[in-house]
């Protein structure tokens, strides 16, 4: 039954205290939605203004890692046009205690890896640290295989005040599902 | 040179680029949808503007709402021209605002603020919007 479908996916997310979730393909367009709403919900609930911050940062710079790097997607390209759309998982919301940010997209296998070791790099750096890996980053340029200024998750690693935490789980041959919380 | 204005808009911010008075300003939410694309136009020939001044003296305001990494990078490469341009003796003021209470903004501001030596920042409290 539809509406058992509907109400149970629903009853899923609330349970999660999930106020935002979008699943498919991310494009800039929807990030800019996403923004805007998540902008209002975080000003109408008077969340303090380091943690509002904090998890709008986090947002944007997860979004965009699925735009730029999802495993999963769908390209077509003409002479006038190329499109090529990302297909990921973004989840926006709030447990006992804590606000949080969840993503999930493919990564290619030879890249996951590398993704692992730069994260649990990521982790065991201090605040101090952490800056000091930005500074660095951004005067040298980005690393090798970099849509950005490849500081995206140091950005995220110095908002998620509570820390984050991330897994991989193997899909196909080629292709390595990756999912991070972010916790504020 | 020709002066700039951009207004802002939810993902780029307001520019404000004026070459007649030697006063420029940047204010709101920095994530563009290509930071090359909008950002390149605006900062190239700043760089360009900066490295032929002599003796002179400029203002850049800076009044993020927000901004994020990739946007961190243009940062960089206007402050680090405008570093060395006031090395050539030139008087260089960067004025960094932020909402009141917004701790990573100020501490953005500081940071900055710890590599440049040849150029003044001024922190400046601004209240909520």
């Amino acid at each position: 039954m539809l509406i058992d479908k509907v109400t149970a996916l629903r009853d899923h997310m609330n349970e999660e205290g999930v106020s935002f979730c979008f699943t498919g393909f991310m494009t800039e367009e929807v990030l800019s939605g996403i923004a805007q709403a998540l902008k209002k919900k975080l000003e109408l609930e008077k969340v303090d203004i380091n943690t509002a911050k904090g998890i709008f940062s986090i947002v944007i710079e997860l979004s965009q890692n699925i735009i730029r790097y999802s495993a999963e997607h769908k390209t077509s390209s003409t002479e006038h046009n190329d499109i090529d759309l990302r297909y990921g998982v973004l989840a926006v919301g709030h447990d006992e205690n804590h606000h949080y940010v969840v993503c999930g997209n493919m990564v290619q296998k030879e890249d996951s890896e590398r993704l692992s070791n730069s994260l649990m790099h990521i982790k065991g750096l201090d605040r101090k640290e952490l800056k000091a890996l930005y500074k660095q980053t951004l005067r040298e340029g980005p690393p090798k295989g970099s849509k950005g200024a490849g500081v995206g998750f140091v950005e995220i690693a110095m908002r998620a005040t509570q820390g984050f935490e991330f897994d991989f789980r193997e899909n196909d041959d080629a292709n390595v599902f990756f999912a991070l919380r972010a916790t504020i | 040179m020709e002066n700039i204005k951009i207004s802002g808009t939810d993902r780029h911010p307001e520019i404000d680029f004026d070459y007649s008075t030697n006063r420029f300003s940047i204010r709101g939410f920095s994530y563009p949808e290509n930071v090359k694309n909008f950002y390149d136009p605006i900062i190239e020939p700043f760089i360009d503007y900066l490295a032929g001044l002599e003796g002179s003296s400029l203002d850049l305001e800076c009044a993020f709402n927000y901004f994020h990494s990739s946007s961190a990078q243009v940062l960089y490469r206007i402050f680090d021209a405008m570093e060395i341009c006031g090395a050539r003796g030139n008087s260089m003021t960067i004025t960094w605002a932020y909402e009141a209470g917004d701790d990573n903004m100020q501490e953005a501001g500081e940071d900055f603020a710890e590599d440049l030596e040849n150029v003044q920042l001024i922190l400046k409290e601004i209240d909520p919007s």
